[in-house]
């Protein structure tokens, strides 16, 4: 069964307008109006070569490894963790919406919104090495491709998160500050376990510090093919298992007093 | 031609929740007609109205609801209203804007909706309050909201969880009425409730559930016959109680007598229905001013221990 144009076209408004309430959109923005400051501020450094390297540690470690996964949490748990959380989800599952269409059509709202958010980030790493004269790395130009991936997969990856885990957020909260932002400083293979190093292995980032003796040392690279692999199979896997655990989720059965 | 799925159909339904055992090998049969399910907190009616409306699925066992597995027939909730246990709601919604946009969900056009959602919220008594946020409404109104939206698209079953829970007296009569006109006009009705008179109110066909398990089935009348002849206290509140214990202790229906406090005289009662009689007599001819009756044994979890104590 699939969801009727007329259901699709519902739902999403009511999840957008849901998910564009200024509440919900304030944490997410300022997060990202951070990181634009970040990214012009590492551009106005005096040396030039300083700045190249300054911006790119701008670029890799503030939005792939913070803003980007923080953004696609904080919006992949609305998909349904929120809901499931204040039991709301009960009223329009007890109405004839077919399961998957419903978080495959959600899930794509809060994609949407996740990449929207990161709107200033990203115009402002486009525009600020310009605006310093730096010489632009031409991967720089796929920045918005990469941003579009890698919000899908981290999408993908925290609303199966949220439907595994009572305590979504805290579970992605830690996994962004171990996994996404310490393991993905860790030079050479290990780095490649946080998608964040394939998403700057996509940007010719992943090695901008390969001037460092130690980073040097341990210099990895990954053809571009396998991080492209590796974010596409993640992405993937964790919306085909979300929609197989969602259709057979039992959305009443943790709240029920006689359980207790 | 074939004739009509039953209403609902559970055979041998049990479920578990981890270890807890909910629901224990219940098969109930419901051609139509109104079922009240009839429990004390925690005895298992949430779990039964889980499984009838597909928020759940049975560990084991085999429940159909009006041919349907419910937990894997999404178009079967076209067919069902519900009035979930649940106190969840959009809270800036108002409570027009909720009914309709669910009539929406379940693709009517929007005109025919917004019309949908006017009459649902008038028949429950709503439309003073239609266009206030739900986040503003009483209890009572958040209950007539839920029915408003299980009536709205003319269900063929309506399961309703504790509809009257939390409201005041108006709005009690209000939904009542409601659900009375739903029934008159064919609807199937599954109630829950851990209160007798409420399930008295709307039918006699009762189902007892307790521990999981279905304690009795039939007529309410039964039950109120069962309770009227078991043995039974009864506290009744006087100006001079031991005067009026005396002129009570020869009575044959009368087991014994004690006193709880200066003013109330508790009668341990052999044949209820006998003392009831006796009583206001006794009072009349002594001229004791009797202020209280009461009985902690009517309670339905003292109907579940006679039950009990009867198997």
């Amino acid at each position: 069964m699939i969801l009727s144009l007329a259901q699709a076209r519902l739902l999403a408004t009511s999840f957008t307008r849901q998910l564009a309430h200024p509440r919900r959109l304030a944490l997410p923005l300022g997060a990202a109006a951070l990181v634009a400051v970040a990214a012009v501020a590492s551009v106005t450094q005096s040396d030039p070569a300083g700045a190249d390297f300054a911006f790119a540690t701008a670029v890799r470690d503030l939005h792939l490894g913070f803003l980007m996964p923080f953004v696609s949490l904080f919006y992949a748990m609305a998909v349904v963790g929120d809901e499931l959380d204040r039991g709301t989800l009960t009223w329009v599952l007890l109405r004839p919406v077919p399961r998957r269409a419903f978080l495959l059509g959600r899930a794509l709202a809060a994609w949407l919104l996740a990449v929207l958010v990161q709107a200033p980030a990203l115009a402002a790493i486009l525009v600020a090495p310009a605006l310093a004269d730096l010489p632009i790395d031409p991967a720089l130009g796929d920045h918005v491709l990469v941003t579009l991936l890698g919000t899908a997969t981290y999408v993908a990856l925290y609303l199966l998160v949220s439907l595994v885990f009572r305590r979504g957020f805290f579970v992605g909260l830690v996994h962004i500050g171990l996994v996404e932002f310490v393991v993905g400083l860790v030079p050479g293979r290990v780095g490649y376990l946080a998608l964040r190093a394939h998403l700057a292995n996509l940007l010719g980032l992943r090695d901008a510090g390969a001037a460092n003796p130690l980073t040097a040392a341990l210099h990895s690279p990954l053809p571009t093919a396998d991080s492209l692999a590796v974010l596409a199979v993640v992405g993937a896997l964790a919306l085909w298992a979300s929609l197989v655990l969602f259709a057979g989720k039992e959305l009443a059965a943790e709240r029920t007093d006689e359980a207790q | 031609m074939t004739a009509a799925p039953p209403v609902i159909d559970a055979q041998g339904v049990t479920r578990l929740y981890g270890r807890f055992m909910a629901l224990n090998e219940v098969t109930v049969r419901m051609d139509g007609g109104v079922l009240g399910l009839l429990g004390p907190n925690g005895a298992g009616k949430s779990t039964f109205m889980k499984l009838v409306t597909g928020q759940i699925r049975p560990t084991s066992g085999r429940l159909t609801v009006l041919g349907h597995a419910p937990f894997t027939a999404p178009a079967l909730r076209r067919h069902l209203g519900v009035v979930p246990e649940l106190d969840a709601f959009y809270e800036d919604m108002t409570g027009r804007q909720f009914v309709a946009w669910l009539l929406r969900l379940a693709e009517f056009t929007p005109a025919d909706a917004a019309a949908r959602a006017a009459a649902a919220l008038d028949e429950v008594g709503l439309t003073p309050h239609a266009d206030k946020p739900i986040a503003r409404y009483s209890k009572g109104m958040r209950q007539k909201t839920k029915l408003a939206q299980a009536v709205a698209h003319d269900p063929r079953l309506l399961v309703l969880d504790e509809p009257l829970t939390g409201a005041d007296p108006i709005s009690r009569r209000d939904i009542l009425a409601a659900i009375r006109r739903r029934v008159d006009a064919g609807t199937a009705v599954l109630m829950s409730s851990h209160v007798l008179y409420e399930i008295e109110a709307l039918t006699r066909d009762i189902l007892l559930i307790h521990r999981g398990r279905i304690l009795a089935e039939g007529n309410i009348e039964d039950l109120r016959a069962l309770m009227d002849t078991r043995p039974r206290r009864l506290f009744v509140t006087a100006d001079r109680p031991r005067e009026l214990g005396a002129a009570l202790a020869a009575d044959p229906a009368v087991a014994g007598l004690d006193f709880r406090d200066a003013s109330t005289l508790v009668i341990h009662a052999s044949a209820p229905d006998a003392v009831y009689d006796a009583l206001p007599r006794a009072a009349r001819a002594l001229g004791v001013r009797v202020t209280g009756l009461t009985s902690p044994d009517d309670s339905l979890e003292h109907v579940f221990n006679l039950l009990l104590e009867g198997r």
